[in-house]
């Protein structure tokens, strides 16, 4: 009998099946397995230490946050969890690094878990973003439905408004992707350099290293506070204008008033 | 050219006034860093120094992963520069139909080299279908994106701003380019659901207008009978063929073209809200498309407890767009609809000897409406009384909610087993007695069983029941 089928009942909600935020967070739940197996494994080969048994247990617990929040759709916080943990642990561990000397030094050890944790840490940001992409779009039910939104985007197609093809879509997210990982590269590959030469070579070279670190830990320090300064003070800006903008609409509407009285 | 969407018969531009509005907008981008973003950084600066101070890498390198990056943004943008460009919006059109799709396209103008993410703020109707409400957009490939909306819901719908952004980490630090439009999109009654061919649409109007009618010989073009010639009939009607077999002559007789007056109300009271309100609002539309197209004429009258408004349609090309456009902002006010304002407000304005379509609900009284039909039957031709069933409808509040209580068995057996039936009783009883006081002379009553059907389609299985009450 029905001859329309574009009604409510038949579309379901369904999530934008380019952006899977689903892969992101897995892959940070891995991550945070294979630090913790890295863990275990460096325990039971340089003897069980009182440090590595600290830094499993922190990683178990983020782990298990992490699910919690993950099944309430979590929030930005729970993800600096674990920055917060990383460093609670090392002020626990901090009177104890004589007993863990064995464990710590080994310089394979420490690079292949501070290159995880980095990792872990640029994932943040990314999966922020995943799960912003992937919202709610309708998607249809039935196959009449599907008929006539294809109808649709095929009209569409004919005309100057066009929907991406999947070809051209799939070539735009791989330059996208290109793009986000750009920075990360470029930061780990030279901070990896530069810890291989400190790691290996004589004090002098490691002092220049320190220095280095220190510069660019000032200049972003810098940046950051410039930005966020612009940004307050256009904020402030733009505040006042509608403060303005809302006093004069009053003041109309208390003419208005007047006159009709 | 101007792009025409055509949707299974409909043409959506049909009730189009511009045809396409664009605007090309200019605005500053600027560097944002989010919250986010902010406790991040400042985290990975702690945890760098921290690093750097016991010469661990488990801290060095996290902490430097995120600064190094975040100097790498910085120099870029110092380097490169915000480059700034322009952006058309555009929309094929800003009257649609509720339940049909809004397109919007943007497009890149100047020339950049630009990979990034829009993004459209819109209000809550519209409901993106196809791709979610962000995408990419590369300059390169392809200067242009556009969007697909559907939208439900009869009204005023919104499209806010576009947000482009680029360079940096998403989520972290990037250049943001914020574009104000506050596009207003209106969405007018939606089409009936079924749609039927033009042919069955003018036959079932011609068969109401025999119905109401007795014919007459007059001046019209419609073939009545044969009789006699007599001296002073025209010459050109003689029926040659005839009067060759008779051997006198024959004269042709014509049916005196008759014109209706057709009024169609539609009760706005509270009652009616929802699926009820927007079947009636389209059945009007659909009614009066076809009257105005044949030699009758129409008015729409939208009554309420409080306000009333009268569309009346002429033969001009605009005036079924200016009933819809008038029809798209009606919401329902007041408790009961009142007969006795309705009946002033016919005599007021001259209405009187109209075809009266009623399009109302089952939620009065008996009582009421028999008085009702008492104040309207003199001054009306005829009265089709159609009242949209409740149950049907999905109006009633028991029949389409979820158990959520699902553990408590006895509530939901209590519920669907005594108290649904019930109340479908009590509603399959008030249409008998509807049936009743409705059902005379020059009127009859007829259900609306749901909203899958087309006005016409029920008129016409109203009028085999008049036809019948006229024969009795």
């Amino acid at each position: 009998m029905r001859d329309d089928p574009i009604i409510y009942e038949d579309w379901k909600v369904g999530y934008s099946k380019y952006f899977d935020f689903r892969k992101t967070q897995s892959m940070n739940l891995i991550i945070s397995i294979l630090i913790s197996l890295v863990n275990l494994y460096m325990g039971i080969a340089y003897k069980i230490s009182f440090m590595v048994f600290l830094w499993t247990f922190t990683i178990l617990i983020v782990i298990m946050i992490e699910g919690i929040f993950d099944q309430k759709n979590r929030s930005f916080i729970d993800r600096t969890i674990f920055a917060f943990g990383l460093i609670a642990v090392f002020f626990v561990t901090f009177p104890n690094v004589d007993n863990v000397i064995n464990a710590e030094t080994n310089p394979i050890y420490a690079l292949g878990l501070g290159l995880l944790f980095s990792i872990k840490l640029a994932l943040i940001p990314v999966s922020e973003v995943t799960i912003g992409f992937s919202e709610n779009i309708l998607v249809p039910k039935n196959s009449q439905t599907e008929e006539v939104l294809q109808d649709q985007i095929d009209r569409l197609q004919s005309t100057n408004y066009q929907i991406d093809t999947e070809s051209e879509f799939n070539e735009s997210l791989q330059k996208l992707r290109r793009s986000i990982t750009l920075p990360f590269t470029f930061s780990i590959s030279l901070i990896l350099i530069l810890s291989i030469i400190g790691l290996w070579a004589s004090q002098g070279i490691v002092l220049l290293r320190d220095f280095i670190i220190v510069l660019v830990v000032l200049l972003s320090g810098i940046a950051l506070s410039a930005i966020m300064f612009i940004d307050y003070l256009e904020k402030r800006k733009l505040k006042k204008k509608e403060e303005q903008e809302e006093q004069e609409v009053e003041f109309y509407n208390v003419e208005e008033d007047k006159l009709t009285n | 050219m101007k792009p025409q969407l055509v949707y299974r018969g409909i043409t959506m531009m049909d009730f189009e006034l511009n045809s396409e509005i664009s605007k090309k907008v200019n605005d500053p981008s600027h560097i944002v860093i989010s919250r986010t973003g902010a406790v991040i950084l400042i985290l990975s600066f702690i945890i760098a120094l921290l690093g750097l101070f016991y010469t661990t890498p488990i801290f060095l390198i996290p902490g430097l992963t995120i600064t190094f990056s975040f100097l790498y943004f910085v120099g870029s943008v110092l380097i490169n520069e915000v480059r700034d460009f322009e952006v058309e919006i555009k929309f094929p059109s800003t009257q649609i139909k509720a339940k049909q799709f809004l397109i919007v396209g943007i497009e890149i103008i100047t020339e950049v080299n630009f990979t990034g993410m829009v993004e459209i703020d819109v209000s809550d109707g519209l409901f993106s279908v196809v791709n979610s409400q962000q995408k990419i957009i590369d300059s390169q490939l392809k200067k242009s994106t556009s969007f697909l909306f559907y939208a439900p819901r009869r009204g005023k719908e919104r499209v806010r701003a576009i947000r482009l952004t680029y360079g940096g980490i998403r989520g972290m630090f990037y250049v943001e380019k914020r574009i104000e439009i506050n596009q207003e999109i209106i969405l007018l009654p939606q089409a009936q659901r079924v749609n039927l061919p033009w042919t069955q649409k003018q036959q079932i109007l011609d068969r109401l207008v025999t119905e109401l009618t007795t014919t007459r010989k007059g001046r019209g073009s419609d073939f009545l009978s044969l009789r006699d010639f007599y001296y002073g009939d025209e010459v050109r009607h003689i029926h040659w063929k005839a009067s060759a077999k008779f051997g006198k002559l024959i004269t042709k007789e014509f049916e005196e073209p008759v014109s209706l007056r057709f009024l169609i109300v539609i009760d706005k009271s509270l009652f009616m809200a929802g699926p009820k309100l927007e079947f009636a609002l389209s059945a009007a539309i659909e009614l009066s498309e076809v009257i105005q197209r044949s030699n009758h004429t129409a008015n729409v009258l939208v009554h309420g407890d409080m306000t009333t408004r009268l569309v009346k349609l002429d033969y001009s090309i605009t005036a079924l767009r200016r009933l819809s456009l008038d029809l798209h902002r009606v919401q329902s006010e007041g408790t009961i609809f009142n007969y006795l304002t309705l009946q002033r407000y016919i005599l007021q304005h001259k209405l009187q000897g109209a075809v009266v379509i009623i399009i109302t609900d089952m939620e009065q009284e008996p009582s009421f409406i028999s008085s009702g039909m008492a104040l309207l039957k003199p001054f009306s031709q005829a009265i089709f009384f159609n009242a949209c069933s409740t149950t049907g409808f999905g109006t009633l509040a028991l029949s389409k909610t979820r158990d959520f209580n699902m553990y408590n068995l006895d509530q939901v057996f209590y519920r669907r087993e005594v108290i649904e039936p019930r109340v479908k009783n009590i509603y399959e009883e008030r249409a008998e007695q509807y049936e009743q006081v409705a059902t005379g002379e020059r009127s009859i009553f007829h259900l609306i069983e749901s909203y899958n059907t087309n006005i016409l389609l029920e008129l016409s299985k109203s009028l085999r029941l008049f036809s019948k009450a006229r024969r009795r």
